[in-house]
């Protein structure tokens, strides 16, 4: 009860928004028993998990790490710890970003040529198995895609009476209204949606779609079925075999977690996290004990590394994890 | 402060209350399986779990990714080195934002007093407790403001040239204005930066 209270201090206190009473009372509290510092770095941690001020190259970083901790190579120390006060431009790091950069601009080119030829008429962006990738489209509005997933425009995208895009796979829309009230449609596998300006987050995978309203109006269409009007904080889906929306009251953030690198599991059986594993990374899981793939999971894991979701699994729920080929099966440890 | 209890028992508190029931997955529980198992592979995924929020941190403080990324290498370069994962009494999250919280702080400290740096808090991070947690949230929201009231051609080079790591010539071109005015644009919002600033360090 307590904790709750002073959770809430800690949260505003960290947006700058606590009263001058708040920050003594929070200050009182954490200095009675050292012990509550945890729940302060708990929420500052998350804090900066959720809002991050930039986005550093992990992969090339960590890599660094593993050679320091192998004795293979020393990370420099900082160049300001003693000397002058300007850290020193141009390391070799900068040169890491560099090489980087140079590749992204290859592949992205590489990429635009692929889609040149397939289609002239239309634009695809896509995000890689794994990566979440933001585009702004010509009107303003913002697409982030989720791994795996991909957006499809036409080329004059504002020369329509609507503005149309097709999707596959997962993504957040964040759509600019137009002063015309030009529609915003997106097309699912099973129907569309229609938009005047609203940010909401649309799933087309596996032959059924599904829509969560975050904030604004959007209309669903189907064909040969009633339209549905949705309004904030509820969720729409609809599978080819289904005659009518199924319509339920969710907190929107849990499914927008993806867009900030979590994955939020709550309740979530084994099998459906083994899906989601499979929709984000492209990787096959089998759950080779049916009595295994309904037990349940509960909690919040960093979604940008494959590694730290299979050990987080392995470790906290004692289960085995083979990989064969491009296969990963999942095993009660007890029956070994 | 921090020796009170010994430090297993207070790891032990920290998780054992609601998480057993509720198993709820947390990052710190894995993490110390994971140490116990083979301490390489724990820094390593310490260092994946915890980089980008810690430099996200730092960066508040310190105006400059490259500075961030810096400070918070070497934060995990002594962790091995000095097998500081042995000796620590909190939890590696508390350890960690509190190691860089006080490299952070320094580091402006130097830069905007000139003062050597105090080194004390290395060996284990705990040290030195010149302040109480919040005055540095506090410090850094008063670094943000500062920053965000310059006036808007001095903010704009400021964080250009911090924040993106551009040098002059590229602010410049961007600007399009001279290398000079950078400069002078550059000493007037550290000149700003100590005044506002220099009254609230230890």
């Amino acid at each position: 009860m307590r904790e709750d209270l002073f959770s809430d201090i800690i949260k505003k206190f960290l947006e700058g928004n606590a009263t001058a009473h708040e920050k003594s009372m929070l200050s009182k509290w954490l200095k009675e028993d050292p012990c509550r510092e945890e729940l302060f770095y708990y929420h500052l941690s998350l804090r900066e998990t959720e809002n991050p001020q930039h986005l550093p190259d992990i992969g090339s970083r960590v890599e660094e790490y593993e050679k320091h901790m192998r004795g293979e190579f020393r990370m420099p120390a900082p160049a300001w710890r003693y000397a002058g006060d300007e850290p020193s431009a141009g390391r070799r790091v900068t040169m890491h970003y560099r090489w980087w950069l140079a590749a992204s601009v290859i592949l992205f080119i590489s990429a635009g040529f692929y889609f040149l030829q397939d289609e002239w008429l239309y634009k695809s962006y896509a995000a890689e198995k794994g990566t979440i990738r933001t585009v702004t489209l010509e009107d303003g509005s913002t697409v982030t895609l989720n791994a795996n997933s991909c957006i499809r425009v036409p080329r004059d995208f504002m020369g329509h009476e609507n503005r149309e895009v097709w999707i596959k796979g997962e993504a957040f829309f964040e759509v600019t209204k137009k002063t015309d009230l030009m529609k915003f449609i997106v097309h699912t596998d099973n129907f569309d949606v229609e938009v005047l300006g609203t940010k909401f987050n649309i799933q087309n995978r596996r032959n059924r779609s599904k829509v969560t309203l975050a904030e604004g109006k959007v209309k669903l269409v189907a064909k040969d079925r009633q339209p549905l009007i949705m309004k904030p904080g509820e969720q729409a889906s609809l599978s080819s075999s289904q005659d009518q929306f199924e319509k339920q009251l969710v907190k929107p953030q849990k499914y927008e977690a993806w867009r900030n690198n979590m994955m939020v599991f709550e309740n979530t059986p084994l099998s459906e996290v083994a899906q989601i594993i499979h929709d984000y990374y492209g990787v096959t899981m089998i759950v080779t004990d049916s009595l295994l793939s309904t037990r349940q999971f509960t909690g919040t894991l960093p979604n940008n590394d494959l590694g730290i979701i299979l050990l987080a699994l392995k470790t906290s729920y004692k289960i085995n994890i083979e990989h064969k080929g491009d296969r990963i099966l999942l095993s009660n440890r007890s029956s070994h | 402060m921090m020796d009170a209890l010994p430090g297993n028992d207070r790891r032990e508190n920290l998780f054992s209350s609601e998480a057993a029931e509720t198993r709820i997955i947390d990052a710190e529980v894995l993490l110390r399986k994971t140490f116990d198992h083979d301490p390489r592979q724990g820094c390593s995924l310490l260092f994946r779990l915890y980089y980008a929020p810690l430099c996200s941190h730092v960066i508040r403080f310190v105006f400059s990714r490259q500075v961030a990324e810096d400070i918070v290498a070497d934060v995990f370069c002594r962790f091995w080195d000095g097998r500081v994962f042995e000796k620590i009494s909190t939890s590696y999250r508390a350890y960690l934002f509190k190691s860089v919280r006080h490299r952070a702080y320094n580091y402006i400290k130097f830069q905007l007093s000139r003062r050597a740096p105090d080194e004390k808090f290395d060996v284990d991070g705990n040290g030195s407790d010149p302040c109480e947690i919040l005055l540095y949230d506090e410090l850094y929201q008063l670094v943000d403001n500062t920053i965000n009231a310059l006036p808007q051609q001095c903010k704009r080079v400021f964080v250009l040239s911090r924040m993106e790591n551009k040098r002059y010539q590229e602010i410049a071109a961007e600007l399009d204005i001279s290398v000079k005015a950078i400069e002078a644009h550059i000493s007037k919002a550290l000149r700003i930066l100590r005044k506002k600033v220099n009254g609230e360090l230890v």
